[in-house]
């Protein structure tokens, strides 16, 4: 027979637990120890990135240099450390770009409709049929190569993705009884938008940003990796690999590798942080 | 004084490419601090009529006629004077208050927008709000002011939409089924609350309903919508002695009675049609017991017969001969 405490113990309001998913954390954790490394890149990495030493090159791995040096002898760790800054700054600088304007373009055709929609979203459809790459090669052809014209090109290239998949999420909000029920109160337009239809298209902002972040940091490897981006002797993962291909042959595939797994791992952790946010706000229409 | 004048509102909307007649014809007087209740079947055109006074129509509705708000008119206003009008001088109630507040906003957030919005300090608008909170019977305000909206039942909710609604000092409600999506018992709690709110600040009310008893009940008159078409306006208080047209007659039979035995709850014969679907004739012809030939061919002008106005060509005729009767069960059985 159940007792009074046990019932009470059944009964007892139990304090729902907010399920926390390993996934988001360790990979949040991983993207934030990055950004921290490369924000403390003076301080932590153990020697200048750019000093050659021609007497210690393509060295394995020692206490000395703990992931070994690149042909021209130059510490890999600490490459990587300082490669970090303009390898993450630019993949960053590329989705600010894309989703605000992606953002902006996406409310502002499912509001206004009519013509402006039609417009966007056909500019949207010619700029999908150039591929990222082809639009950041262009870039460098017209403006010289650097780290300007790269980032610029991919953000173009990146904002489609975000406007059409914003477009439809918007479309679907406005048509949502709590937007009439502003429009009723007397709510401008411009409050509407930016106070409650941003707010509950955000996940799926969030959940593309994360996933256009792993495609754009490896594009803009791709670009500086091609020698189209940032020129040596500044580190980035990208031309880091270039640069380490050639003691691939000669048996030292050190630097190449090093780079090229820490851009695996990022970009797999941006994909995964991207995948898990999506299921986790039960995200539609991805 | 006449507040809100609607008169011979018409409306169409393009359904699959062609003009759907929503609205026929209907012309209603609101004066200040009055409540009117806009009764009739499912579609119709009684939400609809609330949202033409308020201007909340679907893209491409065509509107007809006209509707004066304090003396101006309300299709003719520029977005600007749209807005004024929207957020000072009516406010709407929904029916279903959950999908009208936004999820993600909390409810001190929802409150207070339409107030921060007119320029009054936050500060103020949250005072003036948790005491309109207080009013409709919600307690521990401070704690729910944080709440989002999914933290409250459907009773609390539309408690804090008719909040909402009184927060913006409107001088006409219009309450669409405002307890139609709630239980029993918290349907009566609610509406108390609105109606105590109503008449003690002497707002004038468009109360949308299909619960004949509860317009009734909360409302001065009653306006009885058939297919788009008003078919009779009467006071509230003689709607159980002396109904005049044979739908509100055949609407009063359909209730269920807690003192009358009945083998079979009376019904309307046919179904109801919707406005797009009626001949020439008065819209009711389907389905009236007392149909004569005159019924078919044309459409009976709204007439004023005492203190009501009704649309039947038979209405002095039928006047006190209108039985519950001829629609009831055993009556079509016998037929």
């Amino acid at each position: 027979m159940a007792t009074a405490a046990a019932i009470a113990e059944i009964a007892a309001p139990v304090r729902r637990r907010r399920h926390i998913d390993p996934v988001i954390v360790g990979a949040s954790v991983l993207i934030g120890a990055l950004v921290v490394v490369a924000l403390l890149a003076p301080w932590i990495s153990p020697y200048d990135p750019n000093s050659a030493n021609i007497l210690a090159t393509n060295q394995g791995v020692s206490a000395a240099h703990w992931l070994g040096t690149d042909p021209s002898g130059r510490d890999v760790l600490s490459r990587l450390i300082w490669g970090a800054r303009l390898s993450l700054l630019g993949p960053a600088l590329i989705i600010l770009i894309a989703t605000t304007l992606g953002t902006v373009l996406a409310i502002a055709s499912a509001w206004i409709g009519g013509l402006f929609d039609q417009v966007v979203s056909r500019v949207m459809d010619i700029l999908f049929a150039f591929p990222g790459l082809v639009l950041a090669m262009v870039a460098v052809a017209m403006f010289g190569s650097g780290p300007i014209a790269p980032v610029v090109a991919l953000s173009i290239a990146y904002t489609p993705y975000i406007t059409r998949i914003l477009r439809s999420a918007s479309l679907r909000e406005r048509n949502l009884p709590y937007i009439s029920a502003c429009y009723v109160g007397g709510v401008p337009a411009r409050s509407i938008c930016s106070r409650h239809l941003l707010p509950n298209i955000f996940p799926l902002l969030l959940t593309q940003a994360a996933l256009s972040f792993g495609s754009a940091l490896v594009t803009l490897a791709a670009v500086s990796y091609l020698g189209l981006g940032v020129q040596p002797p500044t580190a980035t993962w990208g031309l880091m690999v270039a640069t380490g291909q050639t003691a691939i042959l000669a048996g030292h595939p050190g630097a190449s590798i090093a780079s090229g797994i820490l851009i695996i791992v990022t970009v797999v952790a941006f994909n995964l942080l991207g995948d898990r946010l999506a299921n986790r706000h039960a995200v539609q229409g991805l | 004084m006449t507040l809100l004048e609607i008169h011979r509102l018409s409306l169409d909307l393009e359904v699959d490419g062609e003009l759907r007649r929503i609205i026929h014809d209907v012309t209603l007087e609101l004066d200040d601090g009055e409540a009117v209740g806009l009764v009739g079947e499912s579609g119709a055109g009684k939400s609809m009529t609330s949202r033409a006074v308020i201007r909340l129509l679907p893209r491409g509705a065509r509107l007809g006629g006209e509707v004066e708000f304090d003396g101006r008119s309300v299709p003719a206003m520029d977005a600007r004077a749209l807005r004024a009008y929207r957020s000072r001088d009516v406010a709407m109630i929904f029916q279903d208050a959950r999908s009208h507040i936004n999820p993600v906003r909390t409810i001190g957030a929802f409150l207070t927008e339409a107030l921060v919005e007119r320029g009054e300090r936050k500060a103020d608008a949250v005072t003036v709000v948790s005491e309109l909170l207080e009013t409709v019977g919600i307690h521990d305000v401070p704690h729910r002011l944080r709440q989002y909206p999914h933290e409250l039942s459907g009773g609390m909710l539309q408690r804090v939409m008719i909040a909402a609604a009184l927060a913006i000092r409107p001088r006409l409600l219009l309450a669409d089924e405002p307890t139609t999506a709630l239980d029993v018992t918290t349907q009566a709690e609610v509406m108390a609350h609105l109606d105590r709110q109503r008449r003690g600040r002497g707002l004038a009310m468009l109360f949308v309903t299909h619960d004949l008893e509860l317009a009734a009940a909360v409302c001065d008159r009653i306006a009885v919508i058939y297919a788009g078409c008003l078919v009779e306006e009467c006071p509230a208080s003689t709607v159980h002695d002396r109904v005049l047209h044979p739908y509100t007659a055949g609407l009063l039979a359909s209730r269920p009675s807690a003192t009358r035995r009945a083998a079979r709850l009376a019904a309307i014969p046919g179904r109801p049609q919707a406005a797009y679907e009626i001949a020439p004739g008065c819209p009711f012809v389907a389905r009236c017991p007392y149909v004569v030939d005159l019924c078919r061919t044309t459409r009976p002008p709204l007439r004023l017969i005492g203190a009501s106005r009704v649309a039947c060509h038979r209405a002095e005729e039928l006047a006190g001969q209108l039985s519950v009767g001829r629609f009831s069960g055993e009556e079509r059985a016998r037929a």
